[in-house]
């Protein structure tokens, strides 16, 4: 009876495991098609649906070919895990191959957490206000309507979960005579601490040129570039701390202004190194040391009131082993009648060569009994 | 060909579930030379459990070891330098355990204080691997059921020691552990050996 109830408890603990979710963690911002990460948020056996509400928002209503977009997607009221973390994507199809805005012929300058990737991981603070992320991007060389879809992946209630919105159209307009404009161009997404960045900015059509720029959400400050050769050159100046710093560019001339979306920049912390050779060092080290105090410590615990009578003279040491001891002459004769009250010869055979008389008649009894089996 | 991350995941898997097996049997032999419940054929069975399981998770270690350094680049990541620190201490006490339970034999449960202290080492080892299997947890899930316990340390930052001082560090190691060997007073039961 007992045994049932103990496997019975034992077999119910088992069932009252949740099933994990494949990578609570995230797999990191990437270029990644509408099929990424189906396996584990789309398939029925290990996913639930999503109630995440998806939207879109743009910075203008529509764009000219090459020309600047900022395209927004919040999500909100979705499930969340312990963790909030969420992946949202920008597509433009659905099919799961061939369905980035990359391969519409779309440029993302900056998907606003310091790269240029149409899959983005963020965390969301709660499911009402949920998580915005903004794709800064060039539209494509042609004309047309273009669609767009947001999809989030996310964790809540012990399921993977995702949602894929309805279709979103951008419209590519041709470009007005003498429009501003930015020529196909690598934005600058991230630097390293301290470091200045000269911008080289392929810009047509434009008479200024300013680089304007701010640090999270606050007061805007703007820097006029110059022109130098084909380019217009500006320096963004240098940032000390790992601070939330983006950019956009002002283009413009009499007739026109255009801006481009908000670029985020990543700091490059100075990444962690390690002579590889030292740490194994250390590590050997730790190993030793652990083993010697283990050994140690066992010798200690093992030891007993009598061990250091069968102790040669150099081992003797002190009850609290800090000091040697060297037995008078007046202990040792007290101390060989308490061990063995039998007599002991001088010429024994047993004798190891070089003892002293004195040596053998107080080690002797302990060396026979320990070499030869006692007896005498 | 199979990814050295595969062959870590198993490898691991092989070191935890016999390390566990070795920890249980232990904490068991030792209830039972505090309480005397279920007899000394038992105790003798569940201490031969608890020595061979040791004995096949120490020969896992160097295998998980060499998996996890060809799995992942150490010299970039503090927590694979925590990772391949914390494999030394693990290494080093779980030798020790065995060291203990070979030289003491059976009869160590007859005395509670030597059993305690086994006992406490072969806690510490097994702490130590569950750390170790933490930290990867984390690094492949993003997360380790340690966090439930609110105090369970993520290892994101490492030492960061130079060569000479690690050889220094290496050398007192090493002379520390000769000296236990050599200078310091063996037991009777190893002088009996």
């Amino acid at each position: 009876m007992r045994r049932a109830i103990i496997l019975t408890s034992l077999l119910l603990l088992v069932l009252c495991v949740q099933p994990l979710s494949a990578n609570p963690g995230g797999t990191g911002d990437g270029n990644r098609d509408a099929a990424c990460g189906g396996s584990c948020h789309g398939d029925p056996g290990l996913s639930e649906p999503s109630s995440a509400v998806l939207s879109f928002s743009q910075d203008r209503d529509a764009a000219y070919v090459g020309g600047p977009i900022s395209i927004s997607v919040t999500a909100t009221d979705m499930e969340l895990s312990s963790r909030s973390m969420v992946g949202m994507f920008l597509l433009s199809g659905t099919h799961g191959v061939a369905d980035t805005p990359q391969d519409d012929g779309w440029t993302i300058l900056s998907n606003g957490e310091g790269g240029s990737t149409n899959y983005v991981e963020t965390y969301a603070q709660d499911s009402n206000t949920g998580a915005t992320i903004t794709w800064s991007l060039l539209a494509p060389v042609n004309e047309g309507t273009y669609e767009f879809y947001a999809a989030i992946h996310h964790g809540g209630g012990g399921s993977a979960r995702m949602k894929i919105s309805s279709v979103h159209n951008v419209t590519v307009g041709p470009i007005p005579d003498n429009l501003p404009q930015m020529l196909p161009w690598d934005a600058m997404t991230s630097r390293s601490l301290g470091e200045e960045s000269v911008l080289s900015m392929p810009v047509v059509n434009a008479t200024a040129v300013t680089l304007e720029y701010r640090i999270g959400e606050g007061p805007i400050a703007s820097i006029s570039a110059q022109m130098e050769g084909e380019a217009w050159v500006v320096t963004l100046p240098a940032a000390l701390s790992d601070i939330p710093l983006s950019y956009r560019v002002v283009m413009s001339n009499d007739e026109f202004t255009e801006t481009t979306g908000w670029i985020s920049v990543a700091n490059n912390v100075e990444g962690y190194t390690a002579d590889i050779f030292a740490v194994r060092l250390q590590s050997m080290a730790l190993m030793l040391g652990s083993l010697a105090l283990c050994i140690s410590i066992q010798r200690r615990m093992a030891r007993n009131s009598n061990s250091a009578i069968v102790e040669p003279e150099a081992a003797l040491i002190s009850p609290d082993q800090t000091s040697m001891v060297v037995p008078s002459m007046a202990a040792l004769e007290v101390e060989i009648p308490q061990m063995e009250p039998v007599s002991l010869s001088l010429d024994d055979p047993r004798r190891p060569p070089g003892w002293t008389d004195e040596q053998w008649l107080h080690y002797g009894p302990d060396h026979i009994k320990q070499n030869h089996g006692g007896g005498f | 060909m199979v990814a050295a991350a595969t062959l870590h995941a198993f490898s691991t898997e092989m070191l935890v579930g016999s390390m566990t097996f070795s920890v249980v049997a232990t904490v068991l032999c030792f209830a039972e030379s505090m309480f005397e419940k279920v007899g000394e054929r038992a105790q003798k069975g569940l201490d031969h459990a608890a020595y061979f399981a040791a004995i096949f998770a120490l020969c896992c270690i160097p295998i998980v070891a060499i998996t996890g350094n060809a799995a992942g680049d150490a010299a970039s990541s503090p927590v694979l330098v925590n990772k391949m620190l914390l494999s030394g201490l693990c290494l080093g006490l779980w030798i020790g355990v065995i060291l203990g339970r070979k030289t003491w034999g059976p009869e160590m449960w007859s005395n509670r204080k030597m059993g305690l202290v086994h006992t406490g080492f072969v806690c510490a080892g097994y702490t130590t691997a569950a750390m170790l299997g933490s930290i990867g947890s984390v690094m492949t899930r993003g997360e380790t059921v340690g966090d439930l316990f609110g105090i369970w340390p993520h290892f994101d930052n490492a030492p960061s020691i130079s060569f000479g001082l690690s050889m220094v560090l290496f050398v007192l190691s090493l002379t520390a552990l000769l000296v236990v060997i050599f200078v310091q007073p063996k037991s009777e039961v190893e002088l009996n050996l």
